[in-house]
């Protein structure tokens, strides 16, 4: 039921707004003043409470000559993330914190000066302030925090760019990265993975340990603590989201998203029931709350990438009792009562169908009706020849049991296909009874597939829609194969179970053609063959509690290893793990990274230098203007020489650049994959002990690490 | 909205077709009427209402689909007989439930269209028109196209029977005593007719719906024709399903109600006799389903006037003129439940509950019946579904509307020739493509539409491409129990984007022909030329020479298509549009095994031409193009500020000034320019075709880059002198 709720003020910022850099800052402790990042690589500040006339600036804001209310601050780089918290400890003014593709800027815009500003080799992709007054940037690989001086102060790898991080009670920080994954870490330790179908671009901490998120392609929903609430998809994205109680209802706040099409709707946290809404002309660039009409009253405030300002306040008389609400009332039940009546119809038609059944003269095969008793059957397996020429994958076989045909069949499943479903329909010539579908799972994770199959005659205008839903296991590529050679790599731990249980495990968790039975009294073995790179896999437990996964794939072994624990629900597991080749690969990599820090180093000192020549060539160039024109021209050739070499080094520093960050993204990714061998507190230990050797650039120490989890 | 009308919801019935709702009329005229109302599951139920709460009068049992709903009465008794159509029969009741009349009208069609004026009964079938007096058949018809609507009245000068029957290929025919006096030619595909009398004198004026969602005044009394559009489609163009004149507003004058098929209903002021007098619309409501059926009058409360829609699913409500937050407690300042709506409402909630119960147990025997061997069958009757698929002149796309009596929770498309589907800003599904499995497939596009809740109508863009034929095929799946998919189909024709017109306004148009020749009939050359083209009629004229003229929506070039038996001659400015046809027809003549002599003429001034006709077009866009990016960099400037105005040029002034302007054009244009580019290209690969040149990739590209750095004589050239494109 939609109310209608009208904005209490408008305004024009004029001008374009990046979309999701928009915050709100109390600079002097009092007034809130809306701050956006431009697409023109400036900040605006919008501050409608400034006294006017103190116009001796000095510093970095710009006032604006025409309308007192702006202000503008020169970046002269893409903004990448912009906030205000009060970080200075025992001062309630909020500072400015605006990060591009490489620094921070922390800023007090009531004092005008910087307090800090600092490059961050990790990139910066999000900002925010939690765990006491901590600033924490999440970068292409891992998050920072720093204190209000501009001192490193916590780190924790993330296997890829983070796209949001928010803050929850209790020193719990969320992160979401663009590998799918929601993490929440509680202080340094990583306490769940919530694993999304695409890359999470917002993430919202709620109060009772829910949290809201938005995914780019366009879901939004609610966690409490590690279990979905709801969530909703829609074509467009959520850009923006905020908690307001716009409706003033006794169970709390509502749940505002703004949407990349403009619109902004207000849900109820617990279930996503749609409130309210209303849109904007152009995309949502942000949604923030502020006292902004100093009337006591907390606004909601809507700002579009249009630069205009929409205004919305908490609004009771609405909520309660609208005047179309009895006609809502008979609207809603005579809706219901219309499909009640349509299915009854459906199934008394049916009956009658049946009884009068030899009287029926038109051919029932074009109406679609089928035998009463016709079922789907559905048989997963892991195709096992091949020798074909397509590709290994995992078989979805589905048939009827009778003369019935399948004319398409629709999956609806998340994260393996482009879109949200795949269709199969088959050419008029090529209608079965039964077919196979063939997938290809990108990741290891549990999948749930919905399928609609429907099912009718060839020339049918109308099928019976069946429906099936089915749970396809973590470990769906793998398929068992008997290998003479274990690969070379493995991860060995000690854990203390059954190995009956054990067997129940890997059945469940590997599409298997018959299930493995415990054939051997001291231990048992299963190699696999995995669908998507035709490497090996060995799992081997013994009776004594040893076992070692054989894989020369770390990354497979730590999902092993983590959803094992998972399932026997191991709080703390401590392991060896041998991969050469990763070693290998980080020894190189630690190499190249200290390699692209010289050189970066060398290049910085050539800009330094070539500026020194610009200044002196300009300064040259004048002063010939006046007696020698040649030589002038001379100087200006020479400038535009030294300008070129100056725009290639630029471009050599950009490459650099971007590869140090592949790299240093590379080298956390395995860090973070190897502690994900170990589970909870050694985990959580191993990661601490590689920071430091990293800070020390001790590649043996790290290496040490990475095989047995301590220095 | 200068009006303001509340919705109520008085009932829901079964799935409705168009014009089954009428008013009976009350004894005197501030009274409630009674509301008749007919659906498709044959049952016709008159109920009046008090206290907000249905009191049904009469329901007839179940039967065949009701398919019109007229009310009269023989001259001089009120007009309180109900009539409906069924098939080819025509039942009539009077307003306590008796049946008086069964009567079998013999016609050898289904019942299409009803109109009954005193004791004259006018029926039209498709292509069938009957008129009987007293029962008794007087005259009919036969029209080679199909009859949509018919409507009957005495002429206010010469007081004969006139009737006036609306045809889909934009055709209004004027018939006395059963035999055509006039045909009178329309802009557009007309959807209803509708008699406007103006209370002051006896002046009739006859008003059409049409199917682009516009309304034209006829002027009858004359028989000149078209007389003017009453109301123009610039800003809705979904299609007119039923009007009504009624006083709304209470000021002795009567406006235009307007139902559409997209929801809206409309109420205009509008003045029939005066064309300076402009037509203003002073309310709008959307309904989220088609409306079907509407009349104006007092229903609910005396004295209040009120609109009376059924929509497609059989919702029965009104748009009154009472204001219904009337229960407003103005001592507390809350809002109560009057005792009446509660009773409504606690008495639908035990009707529901009732229903349920009745559910389950139906439920479980349908469960029980697919569990046991038995040779017994699952037998859904087949799924309603309300469709049109209209080609939208205005962008050169079709539009597909699908709407359901129940909430839609997927659509699957597939088509097997070349279409993109478009975003409609209004349609909130969620549309997921699929990968096609191999490359030989004949299928292009498999996508799904999953549809947010309680979707019962879904809006969706097609864009074809002339030159591609093929099927579209819509898999709709409801979400109703027990689940089923009902599958329509849809032709797209080879030159799909033309559409019919019946003349062309310019004479100076260069012209190539393609001339055919070949022992096929008249109907076989009428056959083959529907397939290619839309809007063709179902049958041709076999009085004399067939000719068709069409026009194209995107270069708006015309198409003559004169053809008689083993003889077909078809004139274009547009030689793509000629290969097209000449392509496709000895497809088809070849699967008949009939030959075909072809004999093509082509006028080399056609390439120059239709090249002219892109141009401006071209450029125009171009410039758009360029003042957009223009557009980015002004707005850094603090242009919000008076001062920095006017230090700007003149041109970017103007740029500034057209900034709404700029951004709606490429908001309804979307990719318009590779559409155009695609032109000129298919343009020259099938003028290549046609002259048996060969055509390379590096022609394209040049002609692409002509294209990009826009050389009117470089195209020119590319096209003439096929051969050498050399560059100066």
């Amino acid at each position: 039921m939609d109310k209608h709720i009208r904005p209490v003020f408008t305004l024009e910022l004029g001008y374009k707004i990046l979309a999701g850099l928009v915050t709100i800052g109390k600079y002097d402790g009092t007034h809130p003043c809306l701050t956006v990042a431009t697409s023109t690589d400036k900040v605006l500040i919008h501050n409608p409470h400034r006294k006017v006339n103190n116009s001796n600036q000095v510093g970095k804001v710009i006032w604006s000559e025409s309308n007192r209310e702006l202000a503008t601050l020169n970046i002269n780089s893409m903004v990448t993330a912009l906030a205000a918290y009060a970080v200075l400890p025992n001062v309630s003014r909020d500072i400015l914190i605006i990060g591009t593709a490489t620094n921070i800027l922390v800023y007090d815009v009531h004092d005008n000066r910087d307090l800090f500003f600092k490059e961050c080799e990790d990139g910066v992709r999000c900002v925010t302030v939690g765990n006491g007054q901590m600033i924490l940037v999440g970068g292409n690989s891992s998050v920072h925090g720093y204190d209000h001086l501009g001192n490193d102060v916590f780190w924790i790898a993330v296997g890829d760019c983070v796209t949001s991080l928010s803050c929850l009670p209790d020193q719990k920080l969320i992160v979401s990265s663009e590998d799918f994954y929601i993490r929440i870490f509680k202080g340094g330790d990583l306490e769940s993975e919530l694993n999304e179908t695409e890359a999470v671009s917002n993430l919202l901490g709620l109060p009772n340990e829910k949290f809201a998120y938005s995914v780019s392609n366009g879901t939004i929903g609610v966690y409490e603590k590690t279990s979905r609430l709801w969530r909703v998809k829609s074509k467009n994205f959520a850009i923006s989201m905020l908690s307001y109680d716009l409706l003033g209802r006794t169970t709390g706040p509502q749940l505002i998203t703004g949407w990349s099409n403009g619109k902004i709707d207000c849900r109820t946290l617990t279930t996503g029931e749609v409130l309210f809404k209303d849109t904007m002309n152009s995309s949502v660039a942000g949604i923030v709350e502020a006292d902004y009409r100093s009337c006591g009253k907390c606004d909601l405030i809507c700002v579009s990438i249009d630069g205009e300002v929409k205004g919305y306040t908490k609004t009771k008389a609405a909520a309660e009792g609208s005047n179309g609400i009895e006609q809502d009332t008979i609207k809603h039940l005579l809706s219901q009562k219309q499909a009640l009546l349509m299915e009854l119809k459906h199934y008394e038609n049916n009956v009658k169908f049946n009884s009068n059944i030899m009287n029926e003269t038109e051919s029932y095969e074009a109406r679609g009706v089928i035998p009463s008793n016709t079922r789907l059957q559905i048989v997963v397996t892991t195709n096992s020849d091949i020798e074909t020429t397509s590709e290994a994958h995992v078989e979805v076989y589905i048939c009827t049991n009778n003369s019935t045909i399948i004319k398409a069949v629709i999956l609806f499943a998340e994260g393996i296909f482009k879109g949200e479903s795949h269709v199969v329909h088959p050419e008029t010539s090529k209608l079965a009874s039964g077919m196979s579908i063939p997938l290809y799972l990108p990741k290891d994770v549990p999948i749930d597939i919905h399928l609609k199959a429907l099912i009718g005659y060839p020339n049918s205008v109308q099928f019976h829609v069946f429906e099936i839903t089915k749970q396809l296991p973590t470990f769906s590529m793998y398929r068992a194969k008997q290998v003479h050679v274990k690969p070379t790599s493995w991860v060995e731990f000690q854990i203390n179970e059954r190995l009956q249980r054990l067997c129940m495990w890997l059945n469940q968790n590997f599409i298997l053609s018959e299930d493995i039975e415990l054939t051997s009294e001291d231990h048992l073995e299963l190699s696999l063959e995995c669908l998507r790179d035709k490497t090996v896999l060995v799992i081997r437990f013994d009776i004594s509690g040893k076992s070692v996964i054989f894989t020369d794939n770390i990354f497979l072994a730590a999902d092993l290893v983590q959803c094992l624990a998972n399932y026997l629900k191991i709080e703390g597991l401590e392991s060896k793990a041998n991969f050469p080749k990763e070693e290998e690969n980080l020894k190189l990599l630690m190499q190249k990274l200290s390699d692209i820090q010289e050189a970066r180093l060398k290049l910085d000192t050539d800009v330094a230098d070539k500026f020194g020549q610009i200044r002196n060539l300009v300064v040259a160039a004048e002063d010939f203007r006046i007696n020698d024109l040649t030589e002038m021209l001379e100087c200006y050739r020479e400038l535009d020489n030294v300008n070129k070499s100056l725009i290639n080094g630029f471009n050599i520093k950009a490459q650099n650049y971007s590869e140090g960050i592949e790299t240093m993204k590379s080298i956390n990714n395995i860090i973070q994959k190897a502690s994900r061998v170990r589970v909870g507190e050694f985990s959580t230990k191993m990661i601490g002990h590689c920071r430091n050797a990293i800070k020390n650039n001790n590649i043996d120490g790290l290496i040490k690490i990475l095989r047995t989890g301590e220095p | 909205m200068e009006l303001q009308l509340s919705r109520v919801d008085y009932a829901v019935v079964g799935v409705t077709n168009k014009n089954c709702l009428r008013l009976l009329p009350a004894s005197t005229p501030k009274d409630q009427s009674k509301v008749a109302i007919a659906d498709s599951e044959g049952i016709l139920q008159v109920f009046s209402v008090k206290k907000n709460d249905i009191q049904l009068h009469f329901k007839t049992l179940p039967g065949p689909p009701i398919i019109s709903l007229k009310v009269a009465g023989a001259a001089g008794t009120p007009n309180d007989k109900i009539f409906t159509a069924t098939g080819n029969e025509v039942k009539g009741y009077t307003k306590k439930g008796k049946l008086f009349l069964v009567f079998d009208s013999g016609m050898t069609e289904n019942i299409n269209s009803m109109y009954v004026l005193g004791n004259e009964l006018f029926l039209c079938g498709r292509h069938i028109y009957n008129h009987y007096r007293d029962c008794k058949d007087v005259g009919s018809y036969l029209c080679g196209d199909t009859i949509v609507d018919v409507i009957a009245f005495y002429m206010t000068k010469s007081k004969r029977l006139t009737s006036l029957i609306a045809c889909e290929s934009r055709m209004i025919r004027v018939l006395e005593h059963a035999r055509l006096i006039a045909s009178l030619e329309i802009e557009s595909s007309p959807t209803v007719l509708h008699i406007y009398h103006s209370d002051d004198d006896d002046v009739k004026t006859v008003l059409f719906g049409t199917v682009d969602g516009q309304i034209g005044i006829l002027n009858i009394e004359t028989l000149q024709g078209f007389q003017r559009w009453l109301i123009s489609n610039e800003k809705n163009s979904s299609p007119i399903v039923c009007m009504d004149s009624y006083d709304m507003s209470g000021n002795g004058q009567k406006n235009l109600i307007l139902g559409r098929q997209d929801g809206n209903v409309e109420i205009y002021y509008v003045n029939v006799q005066d064309e300076m007098d402009s037509t203003s619309l002073i309310f709008l409501e959307n309904c989220n389903e088609s409306i079907m059926g509407m009349q104006c009058g007092i229903v609910a409360a005396p004295g209040y006037d009120e609109i009376l829609i059924v929509t497609y699913s059989g919702r029965i409500l009104g748009l009154t003129t009472q204001v219904t937050d009337a229960n407003f407690d103005g001592s507390t300042g809350n809002y109560i439940f009057s005792s009446d709506t509660s009773t409504r409402i606690n008495n639908l909630k035990g009707e529901i509950e009732n229903l349920k119960m009745k559910l389950n147990k139906e439920r479980e025997k349908y469960q029980e019946s697919t569990m046991n061997s038995f040779m017994e069958l699952s037998a859904i009757s087949l799924i309603p579904i309300n469709s049109t698929f209209i080609l939208d002149k205005n962008n050169a796309s079709y539009t597909l509307i699908l709407e359901v009596p129940t909430a839609i929770d997927n659509i699957l498309i597939e088509c097997n020739c070349k279409i993109n589907l478009l975003d409609v800003e209004k349609n909130t599904a969620v549309i997921s493509y699929s990968k096609i499995s191999h490359s030989k497939a004949l299928t292009y596009i498999l996508a799904t539409y999953r549809c947010q809740i309680n979707t019962n109508r879904i809006e969706l863009k097609i864009q074809t491409t002339e030159g591609h034929k093929g099927v579209l095929q819509a898999y709709i799946s409801p979400v109703l129990q027990p689940k089923c998919s009902r599958l329509l189909q849809f032709d797209i024709k080879a030159l799909s984007l033309h559409y019919r017109v019946t003349e062309y306004s310019d004479l100076n148009r260069p012209f190539s022909e393609l001339k055919l020749k070949g022992s096929f009939s008249l109907a076989e050359m009428h056959n083959w030329i529907s397939q290619c083209l839309p809007e063709v009629p179902e049958k041709p004229d076999f009085s004399n020479d067939t000719t068709l003229f069409f026009q194209s929506s995107i270069l708006n070039t015309v198409l003559v298509c004169i053809y008689k038996k083993g003889d077909a001659e078809f004139k274009s400015d547009n030689l793509m549009t000629l290969n097209i046809l000449k392509e496709v027809l000895s497809v088809e003549a070849t699967k008949k095994k009939i030959k075909l002599e072809f004999n093509l003429n082509i006028n080399d001034e056609c390439i120059n031409h239709v090249i002219k006709i892109i141009e401006p077009r071209l450029l125009r866009h171009k410039e758009f193009l360029r003042n957009r990016e223009l557009l980015e960099a002004l707005n850094e400037l603090e242009i919000v500020e008076e001062e920095n105005v006017k230090y700007l040029s003149d041109k970017y002034k103007s740029i500034l000034d057209k900034k709404s302007e700029l951004n709606e054009h490429f908001k309804t244009y979307p990719d318009y320019l590779e559409r155009l580019y695609e032109s000129v290209i298919n343009l020259h690969i099938n003028y290549s075709k046609l002259k048996g040149l060969n055509q390379s990739k590096q022609k394209v590209d040049l002609l692409k880059m002509y294209l990009d750095n826009y050389s009117y004589e470089g195209i020119l050239n590319l096209f003439l002198n096929g051969s050498e494109t050399k560059e100066e």
